[in-house]
């Protein structure tokens, strides 16, 4: 079967390719309904990667969070209509040792291979998780949801300390996800949003307490951190937090940095303080996050507050005009895909 | 219910080949016809599938179509006639015959040579009817169309602004298109010389709306059309 595939070319440049679906035994057929743009994609989309990078990479296929629809199953398993979370991670090594996205022979869509942007996906059948309860549009964040899902765990396993309270600095995408996921899974701790934006602030309704970076009150301490910063101004931000972090908390960072940021060790080991890295997810992170979205109408509604605008996408031009305006808006574009 | 017709009845005479008509020529892996049909089986609207062929080339066609996966869809080959109209005629009485037609029912007919139509595209011709009763597919033209009556000078050059070049699908409710072709009938109209279904459409006074195709829908017709498709194609990463 003939399908489109809408690759970056090279900065801020999409075409449209015409090629022939290859549709394995395992496979079914979908078609997308719902794209969301992330920072990965924005670096490459606007050329913020290293040349080499790009060059070794593009042409390919962007985005990563996407829902579809189900065109076509052999098996008559799905039904035809059944709505889908997506799941970009192509595991081609069963490692439990080094699981998912942190093992370097699996792939990634819209990092190693081609992402979603495309008319008709065909796609292993394990590699789609079905919605089974009210479609939404915000089934788009499973995968960044998964993302939490997977820091939470490591977290749940390192830490030494009661959770407590937990600050989260960073005002965006990230950290309102990161905040709203530890506030559905963990109803007691005390949630203290650290960001920059009071305007992006304010959306962290469900949040115990949102502050400014530059005044930040004297003796605030929190019990663990979430680092959802990332770009040159991780580095202020793990400074703060190994000053107001209490002895033997967790420092989790999860936001990208392009550059190398400066950590004072001394600190880190005078306070007893665990660093942990977490940036990506498995399959089974992705299924606990359809499930946790599913089973919370909160959750739901919360998630609804991450999309800053929906554009509607009929050819190359409207996913650049997406790309511009992911740009200019405080938090989610989501693309609604009706090529 | 959705029915498309599959307009592949030509015997393709500008393709130049004197063994294989142009729809069954390879187009990728498999004949162009099947890349065709497979935009309409995979659609979820699409109920059932009428392939019009020329009837010389109707046994081919059968054996052909097993040999590749139609998704589960119920598809039934015919023999076509001269042109367009004909053949489409040919589907309507097919469907009257073997199912009856009732007020739902939607006819997507659609050239077997352009096997790069879209689900977009489709959707929207099916949205369209629903609506409105009769839906063309166009597209913008990049030439300059001039008019000449007889053939050596130029008449006139219309406004290019209002120039669009049709496609397929053209997309009809099935009671209005019966009863087109019964109006035919009532007023001696010669289907074999009216090439074109949208001006008789449009002489009895229907509306037909206008749903926005692609360039990229190329109707494959000579040996160049088909070299450029097969070069389309011929990507290999996934």
């Amino acid at each position: 079967m003939i399908g489109r595939i809408y690759r970056l070319m090279d900065i801020k440049r999409i075409e449209m390719n015409q090629r022939e679906i290859k549709f394995g035994k395992d496979d079914i057929i979908v078609r997308p309904d719902y794209l969301s743009i992330c920072a990965a994609d924005q670096r490459y989309y606007f050329g913020q990667r290293d040349r080499k990078v790009l060059d070794e990479k593009l042409p390919m296929a962007l985005i990563h969070e996407a829902t579809a629809s189900v065109m076509y199953d052999p098996t008559g398993a799905l039904p035809v209509g059944t709505r889908v979370v997506l799941i970009p991670l192509i595991e081609e090594d069963a490692n439990d040792r080094i699981r998912g996205n942190y093992n370097p022979k699996n792939k990634f869509a819209s990092s190693g291979v081609d992402g979603f942007m495309r008319d008709m996906i065909s796609i292993s059948r394990n590699r789609v998780i079905p919605i089974e309860s009210e479609y939404s549009m915000v089934f788009v964040f499973s995968e960044l949801i998964s993302v939490v899902i997977n820091a939470l765990d490591a977290f749940e396993k390192k830490r030494v300390t009661d959770v407590g309270r937990i600050g989260i600095w960073g005002d965006g995408n990230m950290g309102f996800i990161v905040s709203l996921v530890i506030h559905c899974l963990y109803p007691d701790s005390e949630i203290f949003i650290f960001g920059k934006t009071m305007r992006k602030l304010q959306h962290f309704s469900f949040a115990d307490k949102v502050m400014m970076i530059d005044r930040i009150p004297e003796r605030t301490t929190v019990d663990h951190c979430f680092e959802c910063v990332g770009g040159k101004n991780s580095e202020l931000a793990i400074e703060q937090m190994i000053n107001i972090i209490s002895p033997q908390g967790c420092i989790n960072l999860m936001g990208v940095s392009e550059t190398p940021v400066a950590v004072n060790t001394r600190l880190v080991l005078e306070k007893g303080i665990t660093l942990l890295g977490n940036s990506r997810s498995n399959s089974e992170d992705m299924k606990k996050a359809v499930k946790l979205i599913s089973e919370n109408p909160l959750c739901r509604k919360y998630l609804q507050m991450l999309v800053s605008e929906v554009v509607d996408i009929y050819d190359e031009s409207d996913m650049a005009h997406s790309f511009e305006q992911s740009m200019l808006n405080d938090f989610k574009t989501v693309m609604k895909w009706e090529v | 219910m959705i029915y498309a017709g599959i307009l592949a009845a030509g015997l393709g005479k500008r393709m130049n080949r004197q063994d294989l008509p142009k729809q069954f020529l390879p187009l990728g892996d498999k004949p162009l016809i099947v890349n065709t049909l497979e935009q309409f089986y995979i659609n979820p609207s699409v109920n059932r599938v009428i392939l019009v062929v020329p009837e010389e080339w109707k046994l081919f066609t059968e054996d052909m179509i097993k040999q590749y996966d139609n998704m589960n869809t119920e598809i039934h080959i015919i023999t076509g006639g001269k042109n367009k109209a004909l053949s489409i005629n040919m589907i309507v009485d097919f469907i009257s015959e073997t199912w009856g037609i009732t007020a739902d029912d939607i006819l997507i007919a659609h050239d077997g040579v352009r096997p790069f139509v879209t689900q977009r595209i489709i959707d929207e011709n099916i949205d369209a009817t629903k609506e409105c009763g009769m839906s063309v597919t166009a597209g913008v033209t990049n030439d300059t169309i001039l008019v000449s009556e007889d053939g050596d000078n130029v008449s006139s050059f219309p406004d290019k602004m209002k120039m669009l070049a049709e496609q397929t699908p053209l997309t009809f409710r099935l009671e209005l298109l019966h009863d087109l072709y019964e109006r035919a009938k009532e007023e001696n109209i010669q289907l074999e010389k009216e090439t074109e279904l949208g001006r008789l459409c449009l002489k009895f006074g229907y509306d037909m709306k206008i749903v926005y195709g692609d360039s990229s829908n190329m109707k494959i017709i000579t040996p160049y059309d088909l070299k450029i498709a097969n070069a389309l194609l011929s990507e290999k990463k996934l």
